[in-house]
């Protein structure tokens, strides 16, 4: 490379650096923006590539990101990555964007008045140190499945083990925590026991609720290509509406809201009706269950027997199925026959549809019954496997324990030999840990949103990684109120403006993605590692050291929680020479590997369930591994694709086909359940008379804090809709592009109206996307939630949808 | 449909709706006419060019009701794919390429992508629900129009087109203000490198999802990346491609461990 060719190489560099910041531009004069400048050949030699898993959901395709002076300049799939081999979806091709919009957040704020000043970082922490000193029990913080496992281990480590606080949760909580508690009832322990192999080896694929062409492209593609190169799958989707994924499939099951319950209800009955359900699976490794009308609270419920359990089923007869779902009785049979043979291989995949859900344990529990019963489960290719949204919703939360009532590795707070435990781990006094499980997401907003002396116990909130002022069901009751309250404070850590930080009290701005180190743990039980590659513009710094400087504040303050059992600071971390590194100076904190440190601390929790982890040294070069990894006798760590199942989990003992180590019954069998069908809390009715569904796109990563900073993407898709059924749209005398007004009991939102466009809805529903943060959704969904999971519902609440005339008003 | 009307041959159907509606405007004026009386003055007629309606012409969908047809919007247009007349390839031709040319193309191609490896967007509003018209004229290539040339994919083997293509202009909804990013893409190379005067070049981008070098440089390209030998087809030969473009070979280079963890 000569002189003359890197000077011009960089001058094409600078110049287009000036154009394009200097770019934006209204739609359809806006090639500018998009174009590259041209490059003499040879180019791209000089760019340093590295691995990391995408930023986005929770698929967790590993990406190759291509660095040049200090900056991201392209992205390729990862053809090492087994989940993805090379491939990515829209959003993951264009991920190196999400760095660089013009808004980045870059020195802390702090409220005056109206709106914000700049502060220093040492103020900020004061601020917030003072605050938490001042009345720790009023301090909740929310977090996030987008936290990486570091990021996760330090929140959860500060609240439970320094501040002896429970109120900590994760916004998985709204949308995976009912897959959680399913796992739970069933088999005694979180997270799908299958994995993204199940995809390659089964010939049948039903999707519930579920638009992965959408929402999961990779993982749907997966599936796709193999019928490209001419091997059979027969695709199946049982669904409320159509969708790109509907386009593939060759049968539509069409059903009323919240009767999936019903569904799978049918297709137990004539398994047994029929007797082709799995006698020898069943004998072996099954139970039966029911919940316990004494008490109904109990998760876990009370046995029941196969014979009570074909009582149970009795009335869902097909045509019974057929009058509450609208689904034909004939199809109802075509699932039950498909069930019934063992020679099919059939992987069921839900995410939100199943979880967002006032019954989502309920149905949860019907669709891993319904697998087990048959025994469609523990080969390859049977598997009933819910997806994840988040990149690390499994890793930091469901895993590292950053919900209210968890601790580490499958642990619970409210058991005291699971709270002994965690503190001899964390190095930290006996009865540090409270036994008090601690406010749930919607509970936590609540109490924020409620006057101080008016039963409102939080008055300071630290929200990391995510957007609750976009994503709350019912934004007026569980968010927006704050904004007319006294005594509230609201601290955000973000990396862009958000519907959240609007009310913040304090906004400190956070390294992203590879701007830090960090670790994520995806659907698959995959557990993922990158290295930081570029730095973090202005002043922004990775979340994981604000909370240890916060930590470390209070430390100074003399709060007894933030010293260990030796008296030492509960975040020391020692270079090699035994020295203290102070990582709570931002200047220090990258002279240590600090997510090591976190990381081989927290690999400690994880034995106990059975999640076992290798050193942090495997994952780095890996594309992820799948848990449990256990070391081989000759010191390599394998990791483990098919739990429970003999032919490839090591805790399978005694030479089993299948052992439910875990048991929730000690007799390691799984338990079957029966849940009945029953109605939702809200349904429409002459006043409010459609269903509302809510839901995601292609193009926009759930509130569109990131995707909606790159053009290509919010160009493919520039704001939130309403999708309606042509004949809806007919009887309101509305047509494509006209304004209509959706309004429930809790409010009301103005949106165009689209048919026939991304989806289409049945008759009497309407779908709204959530991505848009000018036009709030949430203002008008439910907040009623799954008793045991407390996941709200965001897929059904009743609505009216009126025409609002061309002059009329419009947000 | 009674089977009456389905023997009907189209020409005679197209003759009755025309001789149906003749009747029906003859007698619409009639009435109009009638109840209108004779205007007081006579106004100055405007001149009126009335289009006739070819004999096979079908019926336009009026905005309103185009959201209630379910047939895709290359079903029953014509002209259909099959009428679409596709020139003959001159397969021998020495195409004129020059470094203009090449920067024009290369130029064109850079407006749709965000770095070099991305995605291009699409420059066409599409079906939103289905794949199935993408493919209708990117799986072998086409001619659409006066010099439109609609590229063929050069991954066929991957159906599910929009999980990595966007349009790139929306047409349902008001125009917006398009979000300000700094982000600078990886510039695509103008070429490969040639070991002297006369080497064949070598391969200047990856080749990962690139399974047939003629849908970019076959007869149907841009002169100026137009192959002049497209018969031999097995470029490779004589074309190198190169690891540090590839990112199959990205991450082979710190350990050979890697290279066991995914070739057992």
């Amino acid at each position: 490379m000569n002189a003359v060719a890197l000077d011009r190489r960089e001058f094409l560099r600078r110049s287009a650096l000036t154009a394009a910041g200097a770019v934006v531009a209204a739609r359809g004069e806006s090639a500018g923006a998009f174009s590259l400048p041209l490059l003499e050949q040879g180019g791209g030699d000089e760019v340093v590539w590295d691995k990391a898993p995408c930023r986005f959901c929770g698929t967790g395709c590993h990406v190759q990101v291509g660095v040049r002076d200090g900056r991201v300049v392209a992205i390729a799939g990862d053809p090492l990555a087994e989940v993805n081999r090379g491939l990515l979806c829209v959003k993951g091709y264009h991920v190196g964007k999400i760095l660089y919009g013009a808004d980045r957040l870059t020195t802390p704020l702090l409220r005056r008045g109206e709106g914000h000043v700049p502060i220093s970082w040492d103020e900020a922490i004061d601020l917030m140190a003072q605050r938490i000193h001042a009345a720790p029990d009023r301090f909740a913080m929310y977090g996030s499945g987008q936290w990486t496992i570091g990021e996760g281990c330090a929140a959860n480590k500060f609240m439970k083990a320094g501040l002896g606080s429970n109120h900590i949760d994760g916004n998985p909580r709204l949308c995976m925590s009912s897959a959680v508690t399913g796992f739970l009832s069933c088999y005694g322990v979180d997270e799908p026991a299958g994995c993204y192999d199940d995809l390659d080896a089964c010939n049948v694929l039903i999707m519930w609720g579920n638009n992965p062409a959408e929402m999961h492209p990779v993982l749907f593609s997966r599936v796709i290509d193999r019928r490209a190169r001419g091997e059979e799958i027969l695709l199946i989707d049982i669904g409320t509406r159509r969708t790109r994924t509907t386009d593939h499939c060759q049968e539509y099951l069409e059903f009323r809201p919240q009767t999936d319950l019903a569904i799978a209800n049918g297709i137990a009955h004539l398994l047994v009706k029929n007797g082709n359900y799995d006698r020898d699976f069943v004998a072996k490794y099954c139970n039966f269950r029911q919940l316990d009308p004494g008490q109904p609270a109990n998760m876990f419920g009370k046995p029941m027997t196969f014979e009570e359990y074909g009582a149970a089923l009795e009335t869902y007869t097909p045509e019974y199925v057929e009058r509450l779902s609208g689904v034909p009785a004939e199809k109802i049979r075509m699932l039950g026959d498909l069930f019934g043979d063992r020679s099919r291989r059939i992987t069921s995949l839900w995410c939100m549809g199943m979880n967002q859900h006032t019954r989502g344990t309920a149905i949860n529990c019907l669709v891993h019954s319904i697998h087990l019963l048959s025994g469609h489960f523990g080969r390859p290719g049977d598997a009933p496997t819910s997806l994840t949204g988040q990149p690390s919703a499994c890793g930091t939360v469901r895993e590292v324990g950053t919900l209210s009532h968890l601790l580490p590795g499958g642990r619970l707070v409210a058991n005291e030999a699971h709270r002994r435990d965690c503190e001899d781990l964390w190095n930290v006094p006996p009865g540090r840990i409270k036994a008090a499980p601690g406010y749930h997401t919607v509970l936590m907003f609540e109490k924020f949103c409620t006057p101080s002396d008016a039963g409102g116990d939080i008055d300071t909130l630290w929200v990391q990684v995510t957007n609750p002022g976009q994503t709350l069901p019912n934004l007026h009751r569980l968010f927006n109120r704050k904004a007319d309250l006294e005594g509230k404070f609201l601290i955000v850590s973000e990396v862009y403006p958000t519907a959240t930080t609007r009310l913040a009290d304090l906004i400190l701005p956070s390294a992203m993605w590879v701007e830090k180190n960090g670790m994520y743990g995806n659907s698959e039980r995959r557990t993922q590692h990158w290295f930081k590659m570029v730095e973090p513009p202005g002043d922004a710094r990775d979340d994981c050291w604000q909370t240890i400087a916060v930590a470390h504040r209070l430390h100074d303050l003399g709060h007894e929680g933030m010293k260990g059992r030796d008296g030492e600071f509960i975040f020391t971390i020692r270079d090699e020479s035994g020295a203290v590194v102070p990582i709570w100076q931002w200047q220090r904190y990258y002279d240590v590997n600090v997510d090591r440190h976190l990381f081989e601390e927290y690999r400690r929790f994880t034995r106990y369930k059975n999640k076992d982890l290798a050193p942090y040294d495997e994952y780095v070069r890996a594309r992820g591994l799948r848990w449990p990894v256990v070391e081989q006798t000759d010191g390599t760590w394998r990791e483990t694709r098919f739990r429970f199942a003999g032919f490839d989990d090591p805790y399978v003992t005694g030479g089993a086909e299948i052992q439910f180590y875990h048991s929730v019954t000690k007799d390691d069998r799984a338990q079957i359940w029966f849940r009945p069908y029953e109605d939702p809390p809200e349904m429409p009715d002459a006043e409010y008379p459609f269903w509302l569904d809510t839901g995601r796109v292609l193009e926009h990563w759930h509130t569109g804090t990131m995707t909606g900073r790159i053009p290509e993407l919010h160009r493919a898709m520039p704001r939130a809709y309403v999708e309606l059924h042509p004949d809806d749209a007919r009887d309101l005398g509305v047509q494509r592009g006209d304004v209509v007004r959706i309004e429930s009991r809790r409010g009301r939102l103005d949106l165009p109206v689209w048919i026939n466009g991304r989806g289409s809805p049945a008759r009497g529903q309407v779908f709204v996307p959530f991505f848009d943060e000018t036009r709030l959704i949430n203002e008008v969904t439910l907040d009623a939630n799954d008793p045991f999971s407390r996941q709200p519902d965001y897929k059904k609440c009743a609505v009216r949808v009126s025409r609002v005339p061309p002059d009329g008003e419009t947000r | 449909m009674s089977p009456s009307f389905r023997t009907e041959s189209p020409t005679q159907r197209v003759i009755h709706i025309l001789l149906l509606g003749v009747m029906a405007l003859a007698l619409v004026g009639l009435v109009v006419g009638l109840r209108q009386g004779r205007p007081a003055r006579e106004a100055e007629a405007p001149a009126v060019v009335h289009a006739r309606p070819h004999p096979t012409a079908i019926p336009a969908t009026s905005w309103a009701e185009f959201d209630r047809r379910t047939d895709g919007p290359n079903r029953r247009w014509p002209p259909s794919l099959a009428e679409m007349r596709q020139p003959a390839l001159d397969w021998e031709a020495e195409p004129v390429r020059t470094e203009a040319g090449r920067r024009a193309v290369l130029a064109a191609r850079a407006a749709r992508r965000a770095f070099d490896g991305a995605p291009p967007t699409v420059p066409h509003p599409i079906d939103q629900m289905s794949a199935s018209s993408c493919v209708a004229c990117h799986a072998e290539g086409r001619w659409i129009g006066e010099g439109v040339w609609a590229p063929m994919m050069s991954h066929p083997h991957l159906p599910s087109c929009t999980q990595c293509h966007v349009p790139k202009e929306p047409t349902e909804f008001e125009p917006l203000l398009m979000p300000e990013n700094s982000f600078v893409g990886l510039a695509a190379p103008l070429g490969g490198s040639r070991a002297w005067e006369g080497a064949p070049p070598t391969v200047p981008h990856t080749l990962f999802m690139r399974n047939n070098c003629l849908a970019c440089h076959g007869p149907t390209a841009p002169e100026a990346i137009r192959t002049a030998h497209p018969l031999r087809v097995n470029c490779l030969q004589c074309h190198a491609p190169s690891a540090s473009l590839d990112p199959w070979w990205r991450g082979f280079d710190e350990s050979d461990d890697l290279l066991s963890a995914v070739r057992p």
